[in-house]
């Protein structure tokens, strides 16, 4: 077989899979507007995912923050700009690494979390069951996860934003001899609505991403233990490289000169 | 109304690659009757339910229930063809997440709007049916027995009285004296 089969089969295959998740997210869509809608699922999903991500999403926040203090410090005093420090790191985390990371965090737990546990109820018949006990899986188990990550993930990442902020303020005023006060009044009048609100526009499109990700995997998974497993990986991947290249085509399109 | 087949199955084929598993079955299913199907492990008896349940497309055949034709149905009257039949899959395919009483319950509640109490009476009335007692409901699947695990997804399938009711090895895993008290519920 020649190298041009082996590359058109692969970037068909990609399509083919690209257009199916498509399908997929757009019934997500549509299971909202039809309902029924599954309060309970919704509910359940929505602690799960916004309240359980926290603790992680935040220790990966403070340590970013922390961390980027230090480099931005390092980096700014080559040409005495190391004032412009908390201005420089609060724009940094709230329009990147804030929902950058959050998402990347979320991914690694939610999206695996929902691969698997899809993937295991299809490959015990459990999806099967529920349909025929005249409920739409796809309304009950899908729907109900795709809006709660979508609607969580801006709060996740506003906390993200205030903990890797709280992250940079530590090391700034007890390391790099900050006034702390002055620390917050700078960023508080250099940020602006629109730094922080893009951030979070962001946070929704990967919390869509993520789920529709997780559940795409799960709800298709096939053959037993392994499947499952394969479907849990492909999920993780999958959303990671969603959450990147969307963010570099958001960031394209919102820092507009 | 009454001599007309309430399922008939006429040609169905069904294969997985270049096995064949289905090769044209044809039968009829009268209203009120029983029909078992026996045959060899892995000679499709969980396939044919599955294509008749919408499950897996059969690849040639016609599936009637009531003189409609399933596989030409929109997906639409499909489901809710679908919602007079109640189906004991061979795995009993629980919902681990839920106890056993909500997944008794779980068609009453969630397809037919029954608030939960009520719902939550009627289930456990069928976990008794089938020899459960009332404190099993509280459980979750994964502490039963795969004996028990069958007999609450018994009682899953007859929780909201269909139509027409499918079972995949019923008894398979009971000891004889269960099997006989589902045999008879059965009947
Ligand atoms: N999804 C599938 N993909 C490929 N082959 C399948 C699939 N499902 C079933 N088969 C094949 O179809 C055949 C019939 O399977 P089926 O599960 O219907 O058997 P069965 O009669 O129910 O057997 P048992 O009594 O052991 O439950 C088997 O040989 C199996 O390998
Ligand atoms: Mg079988």
């Amino acid at each position: 077989m020649n190298a041009f089969a082996v590359f058109g089969r692969g970037a068909i295959a990609l399509l083919a899979e690209i257009g199916a998740m498509s399908i997929f997210a757009l019934r997500g869509a549509f299971a909202w507007v039809t309902g029924p809608f599954y309060t309970r699922a919704f509910l359940s999903a929505a602690l799960r995912i916004g309240f359980n991500s926290l603790p992680v999403v935040g220790l990966t926040a403070i340590f970013t923050g922390a961390a980027l203090a230090l480099n931005i410090y390092d980096g700014s005093l080559r040409f005495n700009a190391e004032t412009f420090l908390p201005q420089i790191l609060s724009v940094s985390i709230v329009r990147e690494l804030g929902p950058g990371f959050a998402a990347l965090m979320v991914a690694g737990r939610s999206s695996s979390g929902m691969a698997a546990e899809l993937g295991a109820m299809r490959v015990s018949d459990q999806i099967d069951a529920m349909s025929t006990l005249a409920v739409d899986p796809y309304k009950y188990l899908v729907a109900p996860r795709i809006l709660a990550t979508t609607l969580m993930m801006p709060f996740i990442v506003l906390a993200a934003d205030i903990i890797g902020i709280f992250g940079g303020w530590l090391v700034a005023v007890f390391a790099l001899e900050f006034e702390g006060a002055t620390y917050i009044r700078n960023i508080d009048q250099f940020l602006t609505a629109e730094d922080v609100g893009t951030g979070l526009v962001k946070a929704a499109v990967f919390g869509f991403l993520i789920s529709v990700m997780g559940c795409y995997y799960g709800y298709k998974s096939r053959g037993g233990a392994q499947g499952v497993g394969a479907a849990t990986r492909s999920a993780v991947v999958a959303s990671a490289v969603a959450i990147l290249a969307s963010n570099y085509v958001m960031t394209s399109l919102f820092v507009d000169f | 109304m009454s001599d007309a087949p309430k399922i008939a199955i006429r040609g169905l084929k069904k294969s997985f690659g270049a096995k064949s598993v289905l090769k044209g079955i044809d039968l009829d299913v009268r209203q009120g009757s029983s029909l078992v199907v026996i045959g060899g492990s892995g000679t499709g008896k969980s396939v044919l339910l599955k294509c008749v349940l919408g499950i897996i497309q059969p690849d040639a055949g016609e599936i009637l229930i009531d003189g409609d034709n399933l596989l030409k149905l929109s997906a639409f009257d499909r489901r809710r063809r679908a919602r007079e039949i109640g189906m004991l899959f061979q795995g009993s395919a629980l919902f681990d997440s839920l106890s056993v009483w909500e997944n008794v319950a779980f068609r009453l509640i969630h397809g037919e709007g029954k608030s939960r109490r009520e719902a939550r009476e009627k289930a456990i009335e069928c976990l008794a049916k089938v020899g459960l007692a009332a404190d099993v409901g509280a459980l979750q699947p994964a502490e039963l027995s795969g004996g028990m695990q069958k007999r609450v997804a018994l009682a899953r399938a007859i929780a909201a009285d269909p139509n027409i009711l499918f079972f995949d090895e019923p008894t398979t895993g009971l000891d004889p004296i269960t099997a006989d008290v589902i045999n008879r519920l059965i009947i």
